[in-house]
């Protein structure tokens, strides 16, 4: 007995020294070590748009997906060293400036380039149907959450038309277009969404058209489109008003997913949960209340020619307030539909464990917007109906790119989008309001969590012999104006190895997004050793600013000879 | 505030730091890229750049082929991250977690194909039964029935055939009228049921677990019965003929009661017994669902009146009350509560038949114990269950709750003879599914004086 115990405590004794060494070392790799950014492999321009052969359609079965994510996923992540250490992979597609390229995923628009805001306005919009002549109805719907069907009009081009619930005048079909209009102008690519009204006179009905009901598909009659009209509020003048879904050009693939790659598409490279524009998609969807941001609303499209796969985010009627066929509650954007933690923490308390929604009090702001959070939003928390294996493994620069993807929005762009939902005076005025209050809850919590420095410059001049370096940047939490100037200082360090360079400085902080740097260096720097070495310079700059615990941002720069001096090379938040 | 305006100088400056590690591959790998943006106006933005034309002439159209040589030339970060020293720290635990893993992803897969199966593509004989009036049930049928399965037919109504047939073989066939006009209602109708293998242990609460007989019971009801609906108090009464009859369990394997030395004593074991029943009940709902959680009270009392006809030397009446009530803490957690008590008194002849007994166990009282465990004249039952909910389905329309059961009672020959030493206590805990305000799904592990006990449902218990 004496002898196994004395086993089983050296057993004990190893596991946790084993235990303790390994998280030990885990930490110290995930804390300490940063990839070399000048001399990493660059992500390239439209790489996954060559020409491929078409890969297979697609359907995942949704059941599977869901329940492997809300469980599997989720004792995958939970029980993960990696995550209890904080070194969570970084995102594998981005730039030596913290940023990705153009592709088949996300182009930059509004982030890169201030879109007027009849741009975000108009979104990717070319022509919506034409109402005033014949609607042919070419199938339907009355399964699932939205009934409505598929129309082609005169000029031969097929939408899917769907409806707000009763009661709810606008409520889907506004959050639809206009989340729609600032996700495309996010970057991301999105169908034609259009508000529409039409005379239901107007509808006639294809003879070969079938519908799509609870246990199977059928001919399609008359009734069937009274049903679906009978589902909604039509206008005061008879008229019936929709969101119009116009066919992506391509041949749909089926949905992507949000983990993994599309094994017969060669251009699909990076796993899909290391990709930059798919964590950051989280930030987008906080942003917006997407909580249905899924497989299921996502579609892949072959581009023929050239030949390549596109990727298109559909379907935003649950975003904003709107849950599609009735307004948000409190629960969503606070916990999973299967949310397994959660559902223990009841479990095992007897009911008494709360996330906080249960005793919220709402009412909906307008019945065209729904009810979502405003006050009360937090950025960190929220959490969208299903688990997403990229937005669960995204890092504070995924939230920081997606961040300035929010930030990057106007007042005025707000507005711009709302009014393409075609909302009530009243209700736009509120919308915009919110979406204004939660970006900038968004643009708080994530541009504190890192230093949130853009477009880095330097120069060097030399002034009695002794060489200065201006090293320039845009702080963006001063350009949204999180916090003044008179409350930010910058703590810097400049290291060059190759001329055994180090000075560390402090500077509060100027009025203006553009900020300088003077560090006055004790000899200029030599070219010396530098590329045998692989060497290069860094400033690490961390902005200290009341309630912001971010970390350092880094500034990579190589040594060019004298003219033009330091050119910078990277940027890592 | 928001005035963002960027530089489109960034992504100048991004492009020239490519060229310092890899001098001039990328660059020409960028061209190449672009051709075939050229090959496909539609797809050309206005962030790409204009060099287009360029790399067409330079390198000519790009095929899905020559596509693949590009592609392999690309030096660009890695498709998923590589293995590092974090890796191998969470080694152990993907080991250790692998198989729960693989359990999850089994369960996820199987309930995908579960429901794929599920999703019918066209209609099929299923749907042209439904459409027929040809209804399927599942259910049970009286005690230890195990699962039944069968089909209403309502085509014609108000007549309705109903038949149903359990795995252990018992059945019930029902055939009649119903004139359902809400919210009254008569029906007349003739059922034959047969409960194939119900136990009994004995008369009293002090019966052996051990002491396990069998038997089958077939009884036959033509009946008549009238309900009325004032407010919350609903009025049933009803009259009709039963015919009784007893006969050898299934199981041949098994203690027949035929063979015990209960026998000779019990009255209905070897009879035949025929009765000219009356039945009257009220019941005051006072219940409501709120959201997702049933709230309020009720209420109902009933007394039977049994007389012995073509034979039979047996009269006897039957009173019983339940009450009910959901106290609710929040809109996510209540308190149930139940209580049951029921008499049945001989009037003369040879009194009530032991298959007519008061039963106490399962349902009807204590759950951890079996249906009909404790039989007596009298039976006092508390049942009592602390619900709450741990799962709320998107919609509301369903949603999955717990609950700790806690439920005691006693038989006896009547409720003077009942003592508090002979309450039999059940502890424990379940799971019930609720689905559009009704009870889809339940299941509970109870402990009592017999030991554990699993219960499968598909309706509530109260």
């Amino acid at each position: 007995m004496g002898i196994r115990t004395d086993r089983s405590y050296r057993s004990l004794r190893a596991i946790t020294l084993y235990g303790t060494a390994m998280l030990a070392l885990a930490a110290s790799v995930g804390c300490s070590s940063r990839p070399a950014v000048p001399f990493r492999p660059e992500p390239i321009d439209y790489a996954d748009t060559l020409p491929s052969p078409q890969p297979a359609e697609t359907e995942p079965r949704e059941v599977e997906r869901l329940l492997e994510a809300s469980v599997g996923g989720e004792i995958a992540r939970v029980f993960s060293p990696r995550r209890w250490v904080g070194a969570q992979h970084e995102a594998l597609n981005v730039t030596r400036f913290d940023d990705v390229v153009n592709s088949a995923w996300f182009e930059h628009r509004n982030g890169d380039r201030r879109m007027s805001p009849e741009e975000v306005g108009r979104g990717p919009t070319t022509a919506g149907p034409d109402t005033s002549r014949t609607l042919t109805v070419i199938g339907g719907k009355s399964a699932g959450v939205t009934p409505g069907f598929t129309v082609r009009d005169a000029n031969g081009t097929t939408f899917l038309f769907k409806f707000d619930p009763k009661g709810n005048p606008q409520l889907s079909s506004a959050a639809g277009v206009i989340s729609n209009r600032l996700v495309y102008a996010a970057g991301y690519h999105t169908p034609e969404d259009y508000i529409v009204v039409f005379d239901s006179a107007r509808l006639e009905l294809h003879p070969e058209a079938e519908i799509d009901t609870d246990v199977g598909e059928r001919p399609m009659t008359e009734a069937d489109i009274r049903v679906v009209l009978s589902g909604t509020d039509a206008l005061p003048d008879g008229r019936f008003l929709a969101l119009a879904s116009k066919f992506v050009p391509g041949t749909p693939l089926g949905p992507f997913l949000f983990s993994g790659v599309r094994e017969d598409d060669p251009n699909d490279h990076y796993h899909h949960e290391h990709r930059r524009e798919l964590r950051g998609l989280y930030v987008i969807s906080s942003w917006l209340n997407h909580i249905d941001m899924r497989f299921a609303n996502s579609l892949d499209v072959f581009i023929d020619p050239p030949g390549y796969v596109r990727h298109y985010l559909i379907d935003f009627a649950a975003t904003l307030g709107s849950g599609t066929t009735r307004s948000h509650n409190p629960r969503e954007g606070l916990e999973y539909n299967y949310d397994l933690w959660a559902t223990m923490g009841r479990l095992v308390t007897f009911g008494f464990f709360e996330k906080g929604w249960e005793e919220a009090e709402y009412e909906q702001f307008h019945p065209s917007i729904g009810w979502l959070q405003v006050e009360e939003f937090r950025p960190d928390k929220w959490r969208g109906n299903w688990p997403n294996a990229a937005f669960n493994n995204r890092t504070v620069r995924d939230g920081y790119w997606g961040a300035k993807l929010v930030g990057s929005f106007s007042d005025e762009q707000i507005a711009a989008a709302v009014a393409a939902g075609q909302l009530p005076a009243r209700a736009a005025a509120i919308l915009t309001g919110i979406l204004a209050t939660r970006r900038d809850k968004v643009v708080e919590y994530w541009y504190a969590k890192v230093t949130p420095i853009e477009r880095p410059a330097a120069s060097l001049r030399t002034e009695d012999g002794r060489p200065t370096l201006a090293v320039s940047f845009d702080d963006l939490g001063l350009e949204a104006g999180v916090w003044p100037p008179g409350e930010t200082r910058f703590l810097w360090r400049f290291e060059d190895p190759a001329s055994l360079t180090l000075v560390r400085g402090e500077r509060a902080a100027r009025p203006g997004r553009r900020q300088t740097l003077q560090l006055e260096l004790r000899e200029p720097p030599t070219l010396e050793r530098r590329f045998a070495e692989r060497e290069f310079t860094t400033l690490r700059v961390r902005a200290i600013r009341p309630g912001a615990a971010n970390r350092e941002a880094i500034i990579y720069m190589i040594w060019r000879g004298t003219e033009p001096g330091y050119e910078v090379v990277g940027l890592e938040h | 505030m928001w005035k963002t305006a960027k530089p489109s100088g960034k992504y100048c400056k991004n492009r020239k730091a490519k060229t310092i590690s890899h001098p001039g591959r990328t660059a020409i790998a960028t061209l190449l890229v672009l051709v075939p943006l050229v090959l496909n106006p539609s797809s050309s933005h206005a962030q790409e750049p204009d060099t287009g034309a360029a790399a067409q002439d330079s390198a000519g159209p790009v095929t899905p082929d020559s596509a693949e040589a590009i592609r392999a030339g690309f030096d660009r970060p890695p498709s998923k991250p590589r293995f590092d020293a974090v890796d191998a720290v969470e080694l152990p635990f993907r080991i250790v977690f692998y198989p729960l893993r693989l359990l999850g992803k089994g369960t996820a897969k199987l309930a995908g194909a579960i429901t794929n199966i599920s999703q019918p593509r066209e209609y099929g004989l299923f749907d042209r039964f439904v459409e027929a009036g040809v209804r399927p049930r599942f259910g049970s049928i009286g005690p230890r029935s195990s699962i039944a399965a069968g089909a209403l037919v309502d085509r014609f109504s108000p007549f309705f055939f109903e038949s149903m047939i359990s795995i252990r073989g018992s059945q019930r066939h029902r055939v009649g009228l119903d004139f359902d006009v809400f919210p009254n209602r008569f029906t007349a109708s003739y059922t034959f049921q047969r409960e194939a293998e119900p136990h009994f242990w004995g008369i009293g609460p002090h019966t052996r677990l051990e002491d396990r007989v069998d038997y089958r019971w077939d009884h036959q009801l033509a009946a008549a019965l009238g309900s009325a609906r004032v407010s919350d108090v609903t009025l049933v009464g009803g009259i009709g003929y039963q015919d009784n009859r007893v006969a050898r369990g299934f199981d041949g394997a098994r203690t027949d009661i035929q063979d015990s030395q209960l026998a000779d004593t019990l009255y209905g074991v070897n009879e035949r017994a025929k009765y000219a029943v009356a039945n009257a009940s009220a019941t005051f709902d006072k219940t409501y669902n709120r959201g997702l959680q049933r709230r309020g009270y009720y209420l109902e009392v009933a007394a039977d009146l049994f007389r012995g006809v073509d034979g039979t030397d047996s009269d006897f009446h039957r009173f019983r009350g339940v009450v009910t009530g959901y106290v609710p803490a929040n809109p996510r957690q209540a308190l149930a509560l139940r209580g049951i008590a029921e008499m049945n008194r001989s009037d003369g002849g040879r009194g009530v038949p032991f298959t007519h007994l008061a039963a106490f166990g399962d349902e009807a009282g204590g759950r951890a114990y079996r249906d009909g465990r404790f039989r007596d004249q009298a039976v006092l039952a508390l049942m009592s269950e602390w619900r709450y909910e741990v799962w709320r389905e998107l919609h509301e329309r369903g949603r999955v709750e717990s609950f700790l059961l806690l439920d005691t009672g006693t038989v006896g020959e009547r409720f003077a003879d009942m003592r508090l030493r002979h309450l039999a206590w059940s502890f424990g805990f379940g799971m019930r599914v609720v689905w559009e305000g009704q009870v889809r799904w339940l299941a509970y592990l109870a402990f009592g004086k017999d030991g554990g006990r699993l219960d499968i449902n598909f309706s509530s218990v109260f």
